[in-house]
């Protein structure tokens, strides 16, 4: 009996007491963002950035600190030098709440392959994620711009493309999953955001740049990167990456349409800006006489938010007229950047291929191989019907009735 | 008769915003009919169709119950 | 026919509605703008007009008292003609729900809610509106008994703050008829008289249903009169807060003319109030019509309304959405197109029309009974 007490007494303490894998918060550092450079001396240079966490509790005990900790490694796989941060940080590391991925230029040309397994692979690692080119300087010193109201910077970069993706679409908004799906599949080449610093990054690493109402130092979005394959090849502008993102998975953006047709100054021209309220994108590619024609057609609903034209916007034609307008230039817009996508770099980031796959599979499997020459080849035809709904509070403008000689 | 006075007055009154249409806008006939009976993708205007199914159903339902309760009626 | 029920509305009720109803999105939507600075004369002759409507269309009900608009068709016409008039007012009312109900939409989307899509909002006032529409006639009466305290008094709040944050300038009201009658007189006809006045024509299906049916006469004549005065004010109101130029170019002058008041620097942003009238009147002059509807398509296949509530509730909703493409045509047709081809024919032609038919009619019966 005392015997069979004493066993289940045991058990209870084996079964049910904590798990084996139990760590304390007090063990751990969180760590926020990852930024890779090349090494001096072996493969890859690594900085890891971690969120000093008494920095957040509202009364701050010890003082003014920095919000994020970073250190700096190199070794020639990301995994071993993750494991070997300890050289220099006292906890364990996490990474499940990683924000942003850091890759400097020189790595992005070589190829990122190598190291984009690891974080596939690997459990830790959650697709939230950004992934993001850096331009002119190290990847190192972007995670050391700090930002008053998001102190942490790589929260800051997330936040600031999560609402840039929505309010303008200037991000192309790709997560680790995208990027390696863009990358097995043969009918599209995968994309990134890049990311640029302006001013001078030694100054924005100490917490005085936070106490400026215009800071030093600030990282900016600055367009997105292309790749073929898993090399990069070039970059489009913040503008053509709106672009991009139309033909993509575009929510919410706004623009400045000329109100007349004929071409003049920009300071001379009038123009209305309009929001785009709601999208739907759709790729086709037709495939006429042996050769594929490249199409996009955009349904959505927009409002004018200002206008500098004089036309009365209490009449249908006035709508109906810049219902034209808007339309026109947008299929222009876009047009443009598909062609310059084509012509300078002669590969598909927008997906035709897959969505080709889809619709003529037959003579897709033709081309599969070669599909990037074929669509810098295509033909491409962009079909937009934006509806104008609304104009605000108002109807007509008032400047149509300053009197004016 | 719930269902057919729904689909009823649901094409009348689609009749009568096309005769305006016709009178406001230089359009086809065809053009106008096709914009105000479909729904384009990329606009939110689904929410009304799946309403319209709705309202739909529920006028089917409303139909039967009334004829089950006639027939149970009479034969009592 | 044992289904349906017969409801009764007070005096007191069948009051606040025709109050409500003709404010409703009247005092919105700018109103009488061909008359400038005298859109308040130009209102108050379209009171005038409209009480004689409202004392026409009293008399017609009164010559068959307890019968409702269609079930005078039905009288005078027989079952397959007046059935055919009925289905054409059943579309005119359906119709003018759902212009009431984009008015509405259209406001709460380009002010308060830029994001939500307009198909949302219509939606949710039509579930609400079916809510009360199912439970029946007296309960929209007890409802709108309920909050109108609160809509009269937000908009008499509404112009003495505005008055009190000295936004006012009366200097605006004038010249007083500097141009002559002459545009008054082309805002009154066929605009004003028709758009919040003529659409009494609705009340020919709830006026019947009034316990003391005698004295119904009087009350209706003094809900127009007062909401006609409540017009005024609100015209006023717009006009001395915004100006000429600048309620023309509102889409929503009350709405904008609210926005200027600043009390005190305490009391501040109140144009939620607005929204808060519009809605409520709304909703009343939605349901309104949405009964006459309702009543109309009982009478046609014998079964009770209740049944029609829903599905009729998703076309108004699906109409309101699809009525126009964009708020210019949604303006010009409800201005220029719909005054013409719907209000004046349902409103003043048809009724006109059938009113001797009716005379002759009830002369005979009541010879018969002598």
């Amino acid at each position: 009996m005392k015997l069979k007490m004493a066993l289940s007494i045991l058990g209870c303490v084996i079964i049910l007491t904590g798990c084996w894998d139990r760590i304390e918060l007090n063990d751990v550092s969180i760590v926020t963002g990852l930024a890779v450079d090349e090494g001096e001396n072996s493969k890859y240079r690594l900085t890891i950035e971690v969120v000093n966490a008494s920095q957040f509790s509202k009364n701050q005990m010890g003082g003014e600190a920095a919000p994020a900790l970073t250190f700096t490694l190199e070794g020639n796989t990301i995994s071993e030098l993750l494991h070997k941060m300890n050289i220099g940080i006292t906890r364990r590391l996490i990474f499940s709440h990683t924000r942003v991925l850091y890759i400097s230029e020189g790595i992005a040309k070589e190829g990122i392959i190598e190291f984009i397994d690891f974080l596939d692979r690997s459990g830790q690692f959650r697709n939230d994620f950004n992934i993001m080119i850096t331009k002119g300087e190290k990847a190192e010193a972007f995670v050391k711009v700090t930002y008053p109201i998001q102190k942490v910077p790589s929260l800051k970069v997330h936040k600031q493309t999560q609402s840039f993706n929505r309010e303008w679409g200037g991000d192309p908004g790709v997560r680790l999953t995208d990027f390696i799906s863009a990358l097995t599949s043969k009918g599209r080449n995968p994309v990134s955001a890049t990311l640029v610093i302006k001013g001078d990054p030694k100054k924005g690493e100490k917490s005085e740049n936070n106490m400026k109402t215009s800071v030093d130092t600030l990282v900016e979005m600055d367009g997105m990167a292309i790749f073929k394959d898993d090399r990069l090849i070039g970059y489009l502008t913040v503008d053509e990456t709106r672009n991009y993102f139309w033909t993509q998975k575009l929510k919410t953006t706004s623009m400045s349409v000329p109100c007349s047709d004929d071409e003049k100054k920009p300071e001379d021209e009038k123009y209305m800006a309009v929001t785009v309220t709601e999208t739907h994108n759709k790729l086709k590619v037709d495939f006429t006489n042996g050769k594929p024609v490249l199409k996009v057609k955009i349904n959505g609903e927009t409002r004018i938010e200002a206008t500098q034209c004089l036309n009365d916007l209490t009449k249908i034609d006035t709508y109906k007229d810049f219902e034209e307008k808007i339309n026109r230039y947008v299929a222009k817009d876009i047009q443009e950047t598909i062609k310059k996508v084509q012509t300078e770099f002669g590969v598909d980031i927008f997906g035709f291929g897959d969505a080709f796959n889809r619709q003529h599979h037959k003579e897709y499997k033709k081309v599969e191989n070669n599909w990037d020459e074929v669509f810098a080849q295509a033909e491409v035809e962009v079909d937009i019907n934006l509806h104008l709904r609304r104009s605000g509070v108002r109807g007509k403008t008032f400047i149509s009735e300053i009197p004016r000689e | 008769m719930v269902t057919f006075l729904f689909t009823f007055i649901l094409m009348a009154s689609i009749g009568v915003i096309t005769m305006f249409d016709l009178y406001l806008y230089e359009e086809t006939l065809l053009s106008i009919l096709d914009a105000n009976i479909f729904f384009e993708k990329g606009t939110s205007q689904w929410m009304l169709y799946v309403n319209l199914l709705f309202g739909f159903f529920y006028g089917m339902v409303v139909d039967y119950r009334f004829r089950k309760s006639k027939k149970s009626s009479k034969s009592s | 026919m044992k289904n349906i029920l017969v409801e009764k509305l007070s005096l007191w009720q069948l009051f606040i509605l025709i109050f409500i109803f003709e404010i409703g999105n009247a005092a919105v939507v700018s109103t009488g703008n061909d008359a400038n600075q005298d859109a308040w004369i130009a209102i108050g002759l379209a009171m005038v007009f409209g009480m004689g409507l409202a004392l026409m269309y009293y008399f017609m009900l009164s010559r068959l008292p307890g019968k409702n608009l269609f079930e005078i068709f039905q009288f005078c016409f027989g079952k397959w003609m007046g059935g055919l008039l009925t289905l054409l007012y059943i579309l005119y009312f359906l119709y003018i729900a759902s212009r009431v109900l984009r008015d509405f939409c259209e406001l709460i989307v380009s002010f308060i809610f830029e994001e939500t899509p307009i198909e949302f909002i219509a939606i949710t006032m039509v579930i609400v509106i079916v809510y009360m529409l199912y439970l029946g006639l007296e309960v929209m009466g007890r409802t709108s008994e309920v909050f109108m305290p609160y809509f009269f008094s937000f908009i008499i709040i509404i112009g003495i703050a505005v008055f009190i944050s000295g936004e006012m300038e009366f200097e605006n009201l004038f010249p007083i008829l500097g141009d002559g009658f002459k545009p008054v007189l082309k805002a009154v006809f066929p605009q004003l008289l028709t758009f919040p006045f003529g659409e009494l024509i609705a009340f020919t299906m709830i006026i019947p249903y009034t316990s003391k049916f005698k004295k119904a006469k009087k009350i209706t004549l003094l809900a127009v009169m007062a909401s006609g005065i409540m017009l005024i004010y609100n015209a006023v109101l717009q006009i001395t807060t915004l100006g000429v130029d600048m309620r023309a170019r509102s889409n929503f002058p009350l709405l904008s003319s609210a926005r200027e008041i600043s009390l005190l620097e305490f009391i501040e942003r109140v144009d939620l109030v607005v929204v808060f009238i519009v809605m409520f009147g709304i909703i009343i002059k939605v349901s309104v019509f949405f009964y006459g509807a309702l009543k109309g398509l009982e009478l046609i296949s014998n079964r009770p309304y209740r049944m029609y509530v829903v599905p009729i509730g998703a076309i108004i909703a699906f109409i309101s959405v699809k009525i126009s493409d964009n708020f210019a045509e949604h303006i010009e047709e409800g201005l220029i197109v719909v005054p013409l081809f719907m209000h004046v024919p349902f409103q003043l032609l048809l009724p006109l029309m059938i009113l001797p038919v009716l005379l002759w009619k009830t002369r005979k019966s009541k010879e018969g009974r002598k």
